[in-house]
């Protein structure tokens, strides 16, 4: 049951921030109900992560929301939360910080997307709403090592066009012929001339093979409800389908007691687990 | 191991010993609300009446509220590692056995609490066997025993005007060893034991945990959590007066920029512990929670660690206000389809 745990500093001390500084705030949504929050540790660099762990943002005074790392380890020593303003006391403190601000972070927590599995394969990911972002990690890591995986289709989607996060860098990869990229909207506006329609659509119209692939799926529950059978349909199985899960946690480090499924805890056995995982798990998330 | 010989009157010189070598001394004393740990300040141990006390010595390695941390503005210090060891005497069996479970998320994992390790690391249990058992306890059920070592760093066991102490740990050894008395014989600490396996043959195991275990968790959807968890107020109490409930919460306090970081203690029993930002709730209805707690004990930390995470003192069963009764929950969800 004892893990490698990769941070000694975390291991010594897992409850104690590690001093940051916010570097800069970008808003991804027309909502401004995400904001993407670009953190530097002020003794320089502190561990090394992967995509789809995920940190503690702790504020002193409001305490410690999970969220999962944005950025990916390839981009340098800032770290990229994209974090939904929840009304809670960490998120919406959060929202108001300016660059120059003092955030602590406890991390890198919680396993990470099946990398092992995913080398040499076929990537395909598929992410509905702000869920998206340590999948965005992860296509910036693929990037990053483009020779180490096969195909990597992305399939994005968002309730209206002013919902959908890192708008510049979706307009990137449409271009890119790294990768293949089916935006979509539930419905769209004056500005958009793309793709109207649920992601289940798409994955049933784009008919995305399962062949020596692994997916990646996060987003809403109503989404991934509706993506499964579509994706049964076109064979694939449970054990190629991974998703992240959100809990309620308060540590990160398995001690605090409340984020378990079954005697699982998303918090140091995930929060990556695949469907086949899940399939021997009470359905208690 | 090491085992000594002392008359049981003359345990206060041992004690005294003991607070001469730095240990702050604690052992059961007659409280408010029935035992309680408290400062030994000399004279006899009476444990005359002495079962449990009724908050167990979870607290001293965990306390119920405790600031880890604390902040000057964006200053994090955290805080001292606790020092100063402390004997803690008369300790049960159970209770013993329900830090050293504790212990596994607090240390095993990999992740080391220091200020939990530190408290843990400087105490010293000295356990004291159980001669009569209440109706309410089930340590037999549960992997334990009136004269289980697990946990302890020294046996006490009583014979006759003799106490007999053997080491249970290298910690143990050590404390025996500096006392500097009788050696036990082989035969007089045997035949002390088998007075408690004695005890522990009275106290019939309630299940087959090995054949319940699987039941519980394959009836998972069963309509008996409902049924067992239909009293319940979600009151918390047995969760805090669980020896080997090791959940908390986590909350700033302060003013101005300046406070502390809390934990506290926390119980799946009750709403707010998996509640989500966004209103969503995995286990919003008491029977999921009940559920969880039963399951938790007996089924996800074997699951992890190999132990039951119950060790049958009976708490639980007393302090509940509605009668809620977990060997009864057991029994009844395993019995179930």
């Amino acid at each position: 049951m004892a893990q490698e745990i990769k941070n000694a500093a975390l291991a010594e001390t897992p409850l104690l921030p590690a001093p940051a500084t916010l570097e800069r705030v970008v808003v991804e949504t027309d909502a401004a109900d995400l904001k993407s929050f670009y953190l530097k540790f002020n003794d320089g660099p502190r561990w090394d992560y992967l995509p789809g762990q995920f940190a503690e943002l702790s504020l002193y005074g409001y305490g410690e929301s999970p969220i999962g790392i944005a950025s990916s380890p390839t981009e340098g020593e800032e770290l990229m939360f994209t974090v939904f303003n929840t009304e809670g006391k960490v998120t919406r403190a959060l929202h108001r910080l300016a660059p120059g601000a003092a955030v602590g972070i406890r991390g890198p927590l919680g396993n990470t997307w099946p990398l092992p599995e995913m080398r040499g394969r076929n990537v395909t990911v598929i992410g509905g709403g702000f869920a998206f972002t340590t999948q965005r990690s992860l296509i910036k890591y693929i990037l990053a090592h483009r020779k180490d995986f096969a195909e990597l289709t992305v399939v994005y989607g968002a309730r209206s066009p002013g919902a959908l996060l890192y708008k510049p860098e979706l307009a990137e990869w449409e271009k890119s012929p790294e990768l293949t990229l089916h935006l979509t909207v539930d419905r769209g506006d004056e500005t958009w001339s793309g793709r109207e329609g649920f992601v289940p659509t798409v994955v049933e119209e784009e008919k995305l093979p399962p062949d020596d692939a692994i997916a990646l799926i996060c987003g809403p529950p109503i989404m991934i409800k509706f993506t499964l059978p579509v994706m049964d349909k076109l064979g694939w199985k449970p054990e190629q389908i991974y998703t992240s899960l959100e809990m309620r946690m308060k540590c990160g480090v398995g001690m605090c007691g409340r984020c378990n499924i079954g005697p699982k805890y998303v918090c140091v056995d995930g929060p990556v687990f695949s469907f086949e995982e899940l399939s021997k798990l009470p359905q208690e998330y | 191991m090491a085992a000594v010989k002392v008359k049981r009157k003359d345990l206060p010189k041992l004690l005294e010993t003991a607070k001469a070598a730095g240990y702050d001394v604690f052992a059961p004393a007659r409280a408010a609300e029935g035992w309680a740990f408290a400062p030994y300040e000399g004279g006899d141990v009476d444990l005359d009446g002495y079962l449990l006390t009724t908050a167990g010595v979870k607290g001293f390695a965990l306390p119920q509220l405790e600031a880890f941390l604390s902040y000057d503005d964006d200053d994090g210090r955290p805080a001292p590692a606790p020092e100063g060891k402390r004997l803690l005497v008369g300790v049960r069996p159970c209770d013993a056995r329900a830090l050293a479970l504790v212990d596994k998320v607090y240390r095993d994992r990999g992740f080391r609490d220091p200020q939990y390790l530190g408290r843990r690391d400087n105490a010293l249990l000295v356990v004291w066997g159980c001669g009569l058992p209440a109706p309410t306890c089930f340590c037999t059920s549960v992997g334990g025993g009136p004269g289980d070592a697990y946990g302890a760093d020294v046996m006490a066991y009583e014979a006759g005007d003799d106490l007999l102490l053997e080491a249970a740990s290298s910690k143990g050894e050590e404390f025996l060893k500096a006392a500097k008395t009788e050696e036990a014989s082989d035969a007089g600490l045997k035949k002390a034991k088998a007075t408690y396996a004695k005890v522990a043959e009275a106290m019939a195991p309630l299940w087959d945990l090995a054949a319940v275990r699987p039941r519980l968790y394959g009836n998972f959807d069963a309509d008996a959590w409902e049924e067992v968890a239909s009293r319940c107020v979600s009151c918390g109490a047995c969760t805090f007066v669980c020896p080997s409930c090791h959940c908390f919460d986590v909350a700033d306090e302060g003013k101005h920029g300046r406070g502390r970081r809390l934990r506290f203690w926390d119980a799946c029993t009750q709403s707010p512990f998996t509640l989500h930002a966004s209103g969503h709730n995995p286990r919003e209805r008491k029977a999921q929670r009940y559920r969880q707690r039963v399951l938790h004990k007996f089924y996800y930390f074997h699951d992890n660690w190999g132990e039951n995470l119950c060790v049958g003192c009976g708490r639980c069963v007393v302090a509940c206000p509605v009668n809620v009764d977990i060997r009864e929950a057991v029994t009844l969800v395993a019995a179930g389809e």
